[in-house]
């Protein structure tokens, strides 16, 4: 073992002298300056709202609204937000075709919308008139009209004002004479925690049923917004089909990890992905359906089928449309790169598990990507190990659990029960296997030469 | 009050959290005795966490039970209310069945509260009335006021009931009680000695088939400083002795634990010379004794400390490792490789500078001993499947100080370490932790560290994989309010942090290296 060891060491030396090196992500660029001018326009906008209501004696709408604008600047603060110029140009140019199109109605000024390196296949209106489309949606749109159908949803509810109607019911119910007079009652008495809790409980539920309205209502009014475009409005149903079905199944498609993972001098042990007799497997089968719904009733949107109900007959009487009218070379671009972005965003964020698995399916099934998959499951082994080893990884692993998509529970387990001497091994190996493939990138030679340390460490 | 709550609703609003896999809200007071792990057989499956999660007026307190799966998933939540004089003093699972021993203190009464695995409250509970002697006795042994005594009393007997054995008194005398919930037949039996001693305390060993054993100490008077060590069998199903044997055989003998080797019934314990003061004298090694189940010595095996631990350590003629002191074994336990270990640790008697100083400064009357006891070091024996010593092993750790009451300089430190054990749970072991399969064992025990990187806690690992064994140290200084393991999957610990403030219990898992 140690002579494998020695001839792997001067291997990974000398490779690392001569390979030429290069950078992780060479496909999308940050733009400081808009960036910049992203968070200057939001903190502008956030000042002309609170002077509106600077006059106010209400003081809450102050604290509310400065609670959105602190979510709002943690978002655009952060490395998430796409500034590439020719990404961010080409949704700008999404946006500008749908404004011009139903102009004088929207004012593109009011608005700042940007792709998020976030891997939840989602998108949003933060109610200043920021609006995000997440890296893990678009890698699984079809094409540039369902982009479009995404945009007007999300256009629709700034521009019916869904949030600021939402805190203003908010404000109005909270500070009404009986709510008050009820709350001053729970605090006097000093038990009213069942009390509270059931007060905060209506509010929540009465909240969440407005949203759902709020959506149907934002559906409708985003279907006569494509109409103008001369986008294909069939992507509206097709959009919300595929929303109905991204779920967590779509993002973690199977893998074969012991595939990726084996080698001849360390085999892949069966033992990492046993099944675990669990005495309560058949209590949480019975828990499950009562979990799920509590879990529907919290939910903002409708379902996706009585959405498409709604639009279809509607939909199918418009006349036809283009499925790409801005780009749809980069669109197909997009859709790839944005997949490796989200997984490169998980690593930054320390979910660890989740960029394990998205690094393994772009190094299993990616044509153009499988390279750096191996780099970023070479990357993430070595944090995974140092983690370990400072007992620091336990919160920034997911673990097994009744919700967990079945695909992505093998990688769970596995991680759950590999030993840190075992992990040094798999990653030696794994290194060892793909070293000419590590050292072409930045950072590479120190990934193998970690490696090679922390396998060390255990041969004594 | 209208701030809080406005703020809690739009921070659900608009942000997502990265949640630890366990975040409970809303406890107002949780104890280390009222979380556990729920074990089939050897392994970790799952774990309970019981606390007040609200005030519901002056005299009731809401209680949530929680329980969840052996990755904190939350599979039942039991929401009662109850007295606020309730506490929970202790819990514990059987496989099928949670038990939780309550006390109320106003109403004077011990009640316990069985809960099916899924979380469904069966519908019969046992009561038990105290008397003013009883709950005081009671207040000692359990260390009421600290709130996190380790003193344990009630063992699960796997998929059939509990048992509870509790110190109790009966008229003047000091005894106790030993209880048999038998929680499928909806049942139950106590048994409480009254005859032959004015003291009696026992120490449970072990159910193995239908019979219990336990290991009891018998006091003539509360003078006698010679109790009779005896070993009592009880009919599981009727709670009648099946037997009362002596502990004297070649050596006698005092056992403090039971292992099942096969289909062997092995007790395990401290060996002495034939007539020797058990609570004074030096024990000469380890014994194990093969006991059928009426009680008759099938087999004695010693392992002594001068002649097979001298083999590892410099042992001096009274059985006293050199700077370890002597050995308290915790726990014995079988591997994969037929052999079998026993993990230890070490103790010693030594003057106490703050006992002499109170003494001296109360002219005599202080009620602070001047002596301490010591817990020095672990130590791990390795012994061959027919009990003979293979290796040991030490392993340092910080030793800490445990303060005595007065009268303890009049104890042989023997004595004061069963006491520091049982009464004080002084000791840093925390717990074994093994697999199925027996291939794999985890020994967690806790240290204080005081260096330049680190000053805390800290719960630190002996593992032992396949033969292989590794050490392996978790900082745990925390700003919560207290922290505490809780065992986990073999070879992980689950980490809970309460925050007394926030109202608020989080956990998560660290791996063992």
């Amino acid at each position: 073992m140690l002579k494998i060891l020695q001839s792997f060491c001067c291997l990974g030396l000398s490779l690392g002298l001569f390979a030429q090196e290069k950078p992780v992500y060479p496909f999308l660029k940050n733009d400081s300056i808009l960036q910049k001018k992203l968070i200057g326009s939001a903190a502008q906008k956030h000042q002309s709202i609170i002077a509106g209501y600077e006059k106010n004696k209400i003081k809450l709408y102050k604290e509310i609204y400065s609670t959105r604008h602190q979510n709002v600047m943690a978002l655009l603060e952060s490395k998430k937000p796409v500034t590439d110029s020719t990404v961010f140009n080409y949704l700008q140019a999404i946006v500008a075709k749908i404004v011009a199109a139903n102009a004088p109605v929207m004012a593109a000024q009011d608005l700042r919308v940007l792709f998020s390196k976030d891997a939840a296949p989602n998108a949003y209106s933060m109610g200043d008139g920021t609006l995000v489309v997440n890296a893990g949606l678009v890698a699984f749109l079809q094409n540039e009209a369902e982009l479009a159908f995404v945009l007007c949803h999300e256009m629709a509810h700034h521009y019916l004002a869904h949030s600021d109607k939402q805190i203003r019911k908010y404000v109005e119910t909270t500070t009404d004479e009986d709510f008050q007079a009820k709350l001053r009652q729970i605090k006097r008495t000093g038990y009213g925690g069942a009390e509270l809790d059931e007060l905060s409980q209506n509010l929540l539920l009465d909240s969440r049923k407005h949203s759902r309205n709020n959506e149907m209502e934002a559906d409708q009014q985003a279907m006569q917004y494509m109409r103008n475009t001369g986008y294909d409005c069939r992507a509206i149903l097709s959009c919300l089909k595929l929303l109905d079905q991204i779920d967590d199944s779509l993002l973690y498609k199977p893998i074969d990890i012991a595939a990726l993972l084996n080698s001849d001098e360390y085999p892949f042990r069966s033992k990492w992905l046993k099944t675990e007799s669990a005495i309560f497997s058949e209590m949480s089968k019975a828990e499950m359906p009562a979990a799920q719904s509590k879990k529907d009733s919290l939910k903002t949107h409708p379902d996706c089928d009585r959405r498409m109900a709604l639009l279809k007959e509607s939909v199918e009487k418009m006349p036809p449309g283009k499925l790409f009218l801005v780009n749809e070379a980069l669109f197909k671009n997009l859709k790839t790169n944005f997949f490796v972005e989200f997984t490169a965003q998980e690593y930054n964020d320390a979910e660890l598990t989740q960029h394990l698995y998205h690094a393994m399916q772009l190094a299993q099934w990616s044509n153009d990507f499988r390279d750096l998959g191996i780099f970023l499951m070479a990357r993430c082994f070595n944090a995974l190990y140092q983690n370990q080893q400072a007992h620091t990884l336990g919160t920034k692993i997911q673990h097994e659990s009744p919700y967990t998509p079945e695909n992505y529970k093998l990688l769970l387990r596995f991680i759950d029960r590999i030993k840190l001497n075992e992990l040094a091994s798999v990653n030696y190996f794994f290194c060892k296997q793909h070293e000419k493939t590590l050292v072409k990138y930045q950072g590479g030679t120190d990934i193998v030469k970690t490696a090679i340390a922390q396998y060390k460490n255990h041969q004594n | 009050m209208k701030k809080t709550l406005a703020f809690g609703l739009l921070i659900t609003i608009f942000t997502g959290v990265m949640a630890q896999p366990l975040t409970i809200e809303n406890v107002r007071r949780s104890s280390l005795r009222s979380s556990d792990a729920i074990r089939q057989g050897k392994e970790v499956k799952g774990y309970y966490f019981f606390y007040i999660s609200d005030k519901v007026d002056r005299k009731t307190n809401e209680y949530t039970l929680r329980i969840c799966d052996n990755t904190l998933n939350l599979l039942k939540e039991v929401v009662f209310a109850e007295s606020r004089n309730v506490e929970v003093l202790e819990s514990s699972f059987n496989g099928q069945d949670l038990i939780f021993m309550l006390l109320n203190r106003s109403e004077k009464t011990i009640t316990y509260h069985i809960y099916g695995a899924d979380g469904t409250k069966k519908t019969f509970n046992y009561d038990a009335e105290l008397s003013r002697r009883d709950l005081a006795y009671l207040n000692q042994m359990y260390n009421l006021e600290d709130g996190e005594s380790k003193f344990k009393g009630l063992y699960p007997i796997e998929g059939r009931g509990f048992i509870s054995n509790v110190p109790d008194r009966e008229d003047k005398d000091f005894t106790f009680t030993l209880s048999f919930f038998d929680s499928q037949r909806k049942r139950s039996w106590s048994y409480t000695p009254t005859e032959g001693a004015k003291r009696s305390i026992s120490d449970y060993l072990g159910t193995v088939g239908d019979v219990i054993y336990l290991q009891v100490l018998k006091y003539g008077s509360s003078f006698d400083q010679r109790p009779d060590a005896t070993i009592l069998g009880l009919n599981l199903n009727t709670g009648k002795v099946v037997f009362e044997r002596n502990t004297d055989a070649k050596f006698r003998f005092y056992a403090s634990s039971l292992t099942e080797i096969g289909n062997k019934t092995i007790l395990n314990g401290e060996y002495f010379e034939p007539d020797a003061n058990i609570m004074k004298a030096k024990s000469l090694g380890l014994g194990f004794w093969e006991l059928d189940a009426k009680g008759k010595l099938l087999k004695e095996t010693y392992s002594s400390w001068e002649g097979d631990l001298g083999k590892f350590f410099a042992v001096n003629s009274k059985s006293k490792v050199e700077d370890f002191g002597y050995l308290m074994i915790h726990n014995i336990f079988e591997s994969a490789d037929g052999n079998i270990y026993a993990v230890g640790e070490g103790f010693r008697k030594e003057a106490s500078a703050l006992g002499i100083a109170s003494t001296l400064l109360s002219r005599g009357g202080g009620n602070m001993s001047t002596v301490k006891l010591k817990v020095t070091n672990m130590m791990l024996l390795k012994f061959d499947k027919n009990f003979k010593m293979l290796d040991a092993k030490m392993y340092e750790k910080n030793h800490n100080s445990v303060l005595l009451p007065s009268g303890a300089e009049f104890a042989s430190t023997m004595l004061l370490g069963k006491m520091a054990k049982f009464y004080y749970g002084e000791f840093d072991y925390a717990y074994t932790q093994t697999n199925d399969d027996k291939s794999s064992a985890s020994i967690v025990y806790a240290d204080y560290v005081r260096s330049k990187e680190y000053k805390g806690v800290t719960y630190n690992s002996i593992s032992i994989n396949d033969g292989k064994v590794t050490t392996d140290k978790v900082n745990i200084n925390r700003p919560s309010t207290y922290t505490w393991v809780l065992p986990a999957k073999t070879g992980q610990i689950l980490v809970l942090d309460y925050d007394r403030k926030a109202k608020k219990m989080t956990g998560h898992f660290e791996k063992l290296n």
